[in-house]
């Protein structure tokens, strides 16, 4: 028996998902609006980026490695860890099934919270550990 | 002629007396102008003989006594039938007779104190020792005398009980009578057992044939004729030559004895007995003696160095009146050692009997050290070609005639003789297209135009195949317009040589075509010097343009700096100290940026060579292109990558909609519909875990694997696996425990090692039945092949493996029959797997099974740890 996760928040918490392919992405979303997420979706990288600019706030990314279009999610996470962007300080979640050390290394050199690998982990570990950090993220702004 | 002193004096018979058997004592008086040196003889002349004697009537006889201020002498003689001893038996006190001398140096007092001395006299021959230790009564000595007195009977010893006074008195003398002929173990030990002292010498007085033989005694024992001194006394004979019959003649022929003096050669004249009675200037320059000193002496005063079987011979010719030839080795009064060629002829009185010798001697010291010089140098000559094997010749060039040494036909495959002494012998077997090199050399020497010659040419051999020939020569002699007389050379066999030359030529070569062809540039770095040569290919790597960069004096070693890539240069640069000062190769891979700013992939393998004090001088490589097998590699990684990718995500799809609908994400589901679910689930679960073995197992077999090994605690890493597996352990009942021995860290990549643990403690839990053991152990051991060692153990009491398929365990994608009915979810990879990893670590691994009881694994790591590798993923 899978158990479901049903997190208590006290806020609102708007996750921009980019991920190329769509039936993974549908089940993202499913499972994170089933745990009281909102949720955008994102394809590309200049999509990604786009909403960002567009969303009054992201409180975290769900990122993938491959996305349609030439950039992958390196390009992404380096634009929006320049040092004058105002999204740098927003969590990141790569989620991919490509894991070579150098990504990984890439990525955690840009500063992102968590690498998973996706055959790795079940959908809603991911996602429970996601707002497990929002939750924290908030009590400790509060302290 | 002149004559240094008068040598004949009047004496009056004071005393006869009887002092042993047949031995006679006599005293004689001598005027105030006689005067002696203790250890001369003098020759005693009767005025008349009542009984006449063939040998005349002179006799020598040592003087006995010390000279005293008593102006007497006395003699000793034995009694005898001759006409000379009955007459002086017949002599009474107070008649006169006549004495000449005194003559003898050989025996003389000084020398006696300043050296180790054996003294053997025989009989009357102990007459001038005595008058020597007479004169040194009272004397101390820090040398040693002993005295061997020979006589045929106590009874017949002259002067015994004086002499053994005289020992006593003079403590540094020992007297020794012996009564029968003497051997050789009659000399005292201590004297026998060190012939060869410098310091010791040997004095033997008495009758030739005690001479003879002593002399032969000492000889043959090892007693160096230097250090012998002899003296005898021969009777003398009326027709003998006598010191003024040959001054009247030497007179009368003037002008001859001019010519005698002036001559270079040695000129010496004695009587029939070898009695010296002339030696002209040239005999005193070239033996040291003075006329005085050799008047009376006999030519063994600087002779007497041959051998015993020489003096046999010498003396048989001379007394059987024929001349003799010979070379001779003699000593100067100083000591040194000259040679001689003499020539001693008998005078003949004209009754044709021996009157007397006149020995000629030339000096042939300097030729003979000439001679052994030549002998030496050709020696020398000898065995250096000897030595080198080379031939020599020797061109008479006027004639053509040439001389061959042996070895210089053995070369070509003749034996002497078969070939003429010519110069054409040479000529004609000159290779055909070597004939005008050889001319090219040869003639500008002969006109001296050039120092010396020589040719590098081949030559026939008797076989009809050629050799090649090392020619050198030089003209030694000239006549006075400068041609050429004479010219010596030689010939030195460099066919090996060449061949190995042409060999080496080939090589290079077929090394240039191939390092062309493959486009492959060698590179040459001297250590000492910090130089780099490149060859041509190395410009073209690099992509630069060799006279260019020739005529801008940019060197190797600049062009290497600017063009390697950036990143790259650090880590190149370390591994080529690293290649200097360790391990001597360098095996590296870099990029270069190229003029149009492309980038290109060489490969680098260096060697080192090291001088004979292990330091590295030198370091030579290769270098080419492997930007293409780059390009090849990243594209299968990429493949790798992709295909994982790409298998791995719908898998994930099915894993993640699988447990959204367990999890009752659209809705509840009856207790089928979750069974099925949870069959798909299982399913794609194993899916992922085949695709991930797969995976690992292509990086392995491309070889595009990373290790990346950091200092490792192995035991804490076994218990995270340990950890992670504890669920299924617990649900198990199974029992784990744990031995090990302290072992260090080890150079690991944490996440191989993890891998090898998490394959093999998983298949233990999984064939390990409920309420089974796992035991795992670490220790250090010392492995027959890989050294020290950490080595694992990891037990279980499972279902064993069956021995007909324990050799197939380790392939890919092979389960055991038995592991299969239990459990239909493994990938068959596993073990294929970490065997790859504990091999690239340079470990083993291996089991021991047995069916229903159990499987041991163990794995054996050495301590110096895993290597790092590059490459683009690690296993997962």
């Amino acid at each position: 028996m899978i158990p479901s996760v049903k997190p208590q928040l006290s806020q609102d918490y708007t996750i921009l998902v980019l991920e190329d392919e769509r039936p993974l992405l549908d089940a993202i979303k499913i499972k994170m609006e089933n745990s009281g997420l909102d949720v955008v979706t994102a394809r590309t990288v200049n999509q990604g980026l786009n909403y960002l600019d567009e969303l009054s706030k992201v409180d975290a990314i769900w990122l993938d490695h491959y996305l349609l279009g030439k950039e992958t999610g390196l390009n992404f996470v380096a634009k929006l860890k320049e040092s004058n962007s105002k999204w740098r300080y927003i969590p990141v979640f790569v989620v991919s099934n490509s894991a070579s050390d150098d990504k990984v290394n890439a990525y955690i050199g840009f500063g992102v919270n968590r690498f998973y690998t996706k055959t790795n982990y079940r959908l809603d570990q991911i996602v429970s550990e996601i707002v497990e950090f929002l939750k924290n993220s908030e009590h400790s702004n509060e302290s | 002629m002149n004559s240094t002193r008068n040598v004949v004096f009047e004496a009056t018979l004071v005393e006869k007396k009887q002092i042993a058997v047949n031995t006679i004592e006599v005293t004689l008086s001598v005027g105030p102008s006689f005067s002696f040196i203790a250890g001369q003889y003098i020759w005693l002349e009767q005025l008349n003989m009542p009984v006449a004697d063939p040998n005349g009537n002179r006799r020598a006889f040592s003087i006995c006594c010390a000279p005293t201020v008593e102006q007497q002498i006395r003699i000793i003689y034995r009694s005898g039938e001759s006409g000379y001893k009955q007459s002086i038996n017949a002599l009474n006190p107070g008649e006169k007779v006549r004495i000449h001398g005194p003559f003898g140096s050989s025996f003389r007092a000084d020398k006696l104190i300043d050296q180790n001395l054996v003294i053997i006299a025989g009989g009357t021959g102990v007459a001038p020792f005595l008058s020597i230790l007479e004169s040194l009564k009272g004397t101390t000595n820090t040398r040693q005398c002993v005295l061997i007195h020979l006589n045929h009977s106590d009874e017949e010893t002259p002067y015994k009980e004086h002499l053994q006074q005289l020992a006593q008195e003079l403590k540094w003398v020992t007297y020794l009578p012996i009564y029968h002929h003497m051997a050789w173990e009659d000399i005292p030990l201590e004297l026998r057992g060190s012939p060869d002292l410098t310091n010791q010498k040997w004095w033997v007085s008495g009758p030739q044939d005690l001479i003879d033989h002593i002399f032969n005694l000492l000889t043959t024992n090892g007693i160096k004729r230097e250090s012998l001194t002899f003296e005898h006394a021969y009777p003398r004979k009326d027709h003998f030559l006598t010191r003024e019959k040959l001054e009247q003649s030497l007179v009368k022929e003037g002008i001859l004895f001019q010519a005698i003096q002036s001559s270079t050669n040695h000129m010496v004249i004695t009587d029939g007995n070898g009695q010296i009675l002339f030696a002209n200037q040239a005999a005193q320059a070239i033996t040291g003696y003075t006329s005085a000193e050799m008047m009376g002496n006999t030519p063994r005063l600087w002779g007497g160095m041959m051998s015993p079987d020489f003096y046999q011979e010498f003396w048989r010719k001379k007394q059987s009146g024929q001349s003799f030839d010979g070379e001779l080795i003699n000593r100067r009064k100083n000591g040194d050692f000259y040679y001689s060629i003499a020539h001693i002829a008998p005078i003949f009185d004209d009754q044709r009997r021996i009157a007397g010798y006149i020995g000629t001697e030339e000096d042939i010291t300097r030729l003979k050290i000439q001679e052994q010089k030549i002998e030496e140098d050709s020696q020398r000559l000898k065995f250096a070609l000897e030595g080198s094997r080379d031939g020599l010749w020797d061109w008479k060039i006027d004639s053509g005639e040439v001389y061959f040494s042996p070895r210089w036909l053995e070369m070509l495959g003749y034996s002497e003789g078969e070939l003429a002494f010519d110069v054409n012998e040479w000529r004609k077997r000159i290779h055909p297209h070597d004939v005008e090199v050889v001319e090219k050399n040869l003639t500008p020497h002969l006109e001296g135009k050039t120092p010396f010659y020589e040719c590098e040419h081949r030559i026939l051999c008797k076989d009809g195949s050629y050799k090649w020939i090392l020619d050198r020569g030089m003209v030694t002699n000239r006549d006075q317009s400068g041609k050429a007389l004479r010219m010596v050379g030689t010939h030195a066999d460099i066919t090996e040589r060449k061949t190995n030359e042409e060999k080496m030529s080939s090589l290079n070569e077929r090394f240039e075509l191939a390092t062309k062809s493959a486009k492959i540039g060698v590179w040459d770095w001297n250590l000492k010097t910090d130089t780099l040569e490149w060859d041509d290919q190395m410009y073209t790597l690099f992509g630069v343009n060799k006279k260019l960069a020739q005529q801008n004096q940019v060197d190797p070693k600049t062009i290497r700096q600017l063009n390697i890539h950036p990143d790259d240069l650090k880590l190149i640069e370390a591994e080529r100290l690293a290649a200097i000062n360790n391990n001597g190769r360098l095996d590296s891979t870099y990029r270069i940026i190229l003029p149009d700013k492309t980038i290109r992939y060489v490969r680098a393998f260096g060697t080192i060579k090291k001088d004979e004090n292990g330091i590295p001088i030198n370091m030579t490589g290769v270098n080419w292109d492997v930007t293409l097998e780059k390009q090849v590699d990243q594209a299968k990684t990429e493949f790798v990558s992709l295909a994982s990718h790409q298998l791995r995500t719908p898998l994930t799809s099915i894993n993640w909609y699988t447990e959204m609908l367990l999890s009752g994400d659209a809705g509840q589901l009856n207790d089928e519909q979750k069974k099925y679910l949870d069959e798909v689930y299982a399913a794609s679960k194993r899916m992922v875990d085949l695709v991930t073995a797969l995976l690992n197992v292509s990086r392995i077999e491309l070889g595009t694997f990373a290790v990346d090994p950091v200092q490792t605690d192995l035991i804490t890493l076994l218990r995270s696996v340990l950890d992670e597996l504890k669920l299924q352990i617990d649900e198990k009942y199974l029992q784990v425990t744990e031995t090990h021995e302290e072992i260090p860290n080890i150079l690991a990549d944490q996440k191989l090692m993890r891998i090898v643990y998490q394959n093999l403690l998983t298949n233990a839990v999984k064939y390990t039945p409920d309420k089974g053991t796992i035991s795992i152990k670490h220790t250090l051991i010392d492995h027959e092949k890989l050294g020290k060692c950490i080595h694992i153990e990891v037990s279980d009491s499972g279902v064993g493996i069956p021995q007909s398929e324990q050799g197939r365990i380790f392939d890919k994608l092979y389960r055991a029959s038995n592991v299969q009915e239990i459990d239909t979810q493994g990938t068959g990879l596993g073990l294929y797997i970490i065997k790859a990893i504990v091999e690239q670590a340079g470990g083993q691994i291996s089991f021991s099974s047995q069916e229903n009881q159990g499987t041991t694994f163990y794995v054996d790591l050495p301590l110096a740890g895993m290597i790092k590798k590059e490459g683009s993923k690690p296993l997962e």
